[in-house]
């Protein structure tokens, strides 16, 4: 299967201003540094990493939410990242986002009506106010809400709801791929799972692929045909589903994993536990070399003065970690 | 059919099927404003206020200016029109609350607009843009504040003279500060909201981005702080004319008719009970109003 949406060596900077007395110079924090990857039509790459890792980043990055400083999204033969803003405005009609707080994410004052219909405003103006309103009513109801509700405001609903209304909002372009940023974390597990099965009906039905961001490993598990991890803006390990969670290589990915709780109170508690020592160094002085050798059990010098390239352990998957081959 | 419940919505497909209902939040607003007692009460006693100040000047008997030998200190009744009583000079009363009412309503009204027009537009410009103009904007409205407001008056008075003109310059020029702290505050939360990204993601321009999503998010805030402004501009054109600063003879308004029978408590307590008590009606009608709004505009604060 061919790439849909081809992300090379994407790096997002923020840079936090010069100023007070401690901080003349100015600071650049890399959210996201040196990161590739190819979306496939119809498949989910799931995206984990900790908090603070540049997965939010990333995303907001591949749809130009945030410029990004460095690098390539090719998407129908264009590089997003160089088209002009008004070119990148009729990209948006199939690259779509679901956010993570689903309230906030839809204005106060307009109803979920006019929220929905919006995107069909913006993408296609010439469609009869007839023809809109149904294709809003029929997306309503593919999402489970019901096309009476049109006319009521986003602080009547639920947070699942309203999660219900953003997905509708990004799905009525048709597009041909859903960035979700965290979709799921604020809200309860019942609710996860509905509108986690909601996602994967979705592309079962329109082949849609979905960028699946989440710190959620069991979420990424059910979702994801693919995943890519992230730490401190840089990818440790990609790889399928089945292989990544089998065989993890990279020793943050196995730290992760085995991180997961086990509903499963027989289980002898450190069967497989791999727990990481220090805290998450701050993004805006990384660790020389490789990023995670700070809190890697494997470290070794080389680690301190070389970045490990992602080397290819299987076919499709990559590791980024000096001593992949040991683990 | 009728008789049952409308639990599947019929009603509001019903509704849908006329047309478009409730294209935004604003009807509700109303609908729940208009259930306010106190705020609607309000907005006809200042109704009353506004038209009586406007008319009744007009069609009394007595004029603002005419002094009379004959009736110098009559207390309120009902012989010869003087039904509010007569100043020292014998000029009835009732027409010169009514028309200090308007020049009162006025100056509240005008200073309000004219804070209203550079505090929102100066606010909007420093939030939207950010950055270092928005540092440098806000540090120039923080100069201004520090500047006592009587001492900024005492200067325009002092260079220019009195002038009822300068009053609605010097009270507007002041007060815009506030409101443009306020507008900019608002921007700056509406702007870093998800649903502004969002707007961003779906592709809409910067012009829609403003209007349907920044404005209608920062007008709540300010709709209800132009009707606690309003109020307060009258009360500092009062204190003002209260310090001879403000509106000159023959002219008047409530707070230097206040002022002038603030002298004669003792021998004619009449000639500050009127202009008194419009003055405080009309605050109280203002700020239930303003609350009224606050509470429409905002459901989830309740």
């Amino acid at each position: 299967m061919t790439a849909l949406l081809t992300v090379e060596h994407l790096s997002v900077h923020y840079s936090l201003p010069a100023g007070g007395l401690f901080r003349r110079r100015p600071l650049t924090l890399k959210a996201v540094d040196d990161v590739s990857f190819e979306l496939r039509a119809g498949e989910t790459l799931g995206v984990v990493g900790e908090t603070g890792c540049g997965k939010s980043s990333l995303g907001k990055g591949v749809l130009q939410l945030v410029k990004p400083a460095a690098g390539r999204v090719l998407w129908e033969g264009q590089d997003l990242c160089a088209l002009p803003a008004e070119a990148i405005k009729r990209c948006r009609k199939d690259l779509q986002i679901i956010f993570q707080d689903p309230l906030s994410s839809l204005n106060p004052r307009m109803t979920i009506g006019e929220i929905v219909a919006e995107p069909l405003e913006v993408h296609y103006p010439a469609l009869a106010r007839d023809d809109r309103r149904r294709r809003v009513d029929a997306m309503l109801e593919r999402v489970g809400l019901r096309p009476e509700m049109r006319n009521r405001y986003p602080n009547e609903f639920s947070g699942g709801q309203c999660q219900r209304i953003s997905i509708a909002r990004a799905m009525i372009s048709e597009p041909k791929v859903i960035v979700c940023d965290e979709p799921v974390s604020s809200l309860d597990v019942s609710i996860q799972a509905q509108i986690c099965n909601l996602l994967r009906d979705l592309q079962r039905d329109t082949g849609i692929a979905l960028l699946f961001i989440s710190h959620d490993l069991s979420i990424v598990r059910y979702m994801s045909h693919r995943v890519l991890v992230m730490y401190l803006g840089r990818v440790m390990e990609t790889g399928g589903r089945e292989e990544f969670f089998g065989a993890p290589r990279h020793p943050y990915s196995q730290a992760l994993i085995s991180a997961v709780p086990v509903p499963d109170p027989d289980r002898p508690p450190a069967e497989r536990s791999l727990v990481l020592d220090g805290e998450l160094p701050s993004p805006l002085d990384p660790p020389s070399g490789c990023v995670f050798r700070t809190r890697c059990p494997l470290a070794v010098p080389v680690c301190i003065t070389q970045m490990p390239p992602l080397s290819e352990a299987a076919p499709g998957h990559g590791v980024a970690c000096h001593r992949w081959q040991e683990t | 059919m009728s008789a049952r419940p409308d639990l599947l919505g019929s009603e509001a497909l019903a509704q849908a099927a006329r047309g478009d209902v409730s294209r935004s939040l604003w009807r509700q607003a109303g609908r729940r404003f208009r259930r306010n007692r106190a705020a609607m009460g309000s907005i006809v006693i200042l109704a009353l206020i506004a038209l009586t100040s406007i008319f009744v000047p007009m069609f009394w008997p007595h004029g603002i200016e005419d002094a009379s030998w004959e009736s110098i200190m009559t207390p309120p009744g009902l012989a010869d029109w003087h039904w509010f009583g007569t100043d020292a000079n014998g000029r009835d009363l009732l027409v010169r609350t009514f028309y200090g009412g308007r020049i009162s309503l006025t100056i509240g009204l005008l200073t309000t607009v004219v804070a209203l027009v550079i505090g929102v537009t100066y606010g909007a410009v420093a939030g939207f843009v950010g950055g270092r103009t928005d540092g440098f904007m806000m540090r120039f409205v923080d100069v201004l504040y520090s500047l006592p407001l009587i001492f900024f008056i005492i200067i325009l008075v002092t260079v220019f003279g009195r002038n009822i003109f300068l009053v609605f310059v010097a009270i507007g020029a002041v007060e815009w500060l506030t409101m443009s702290r306020i507008v900019r505050g608002q921007t700056l939360t509406v702007k870093a909201k998800e649903y502004v990204e969002s707007a961003v993601a779906i592709g809409l321009s910067q012009g829609a981005i403003l209007r349907r999503y920044i404005i209608p998010n920062v007008l709540g805030p300010v709709i209800v702080y132009v009707t606690l402004l309003i109020p307060t501009n009258i009360i500092v054109e009062s204190y003002l004319s209260f310090l001879g600063l403000g509106v000159q003879e023959p002219l008047t308004s409530w707070g230097l008719l206040i002022s002038q029978g603030a002298g004669q408590l003792d021998s004619a307590p009449w000639l500050i009970f009127f202009p008194a008590t419009f003055l405080a009606v009309t605050m109280f009608c203002f700020n239930f109003i303003g609350d009224g709004l606050r509470d429409a505009l905002d459901p989830r604060d309740r």
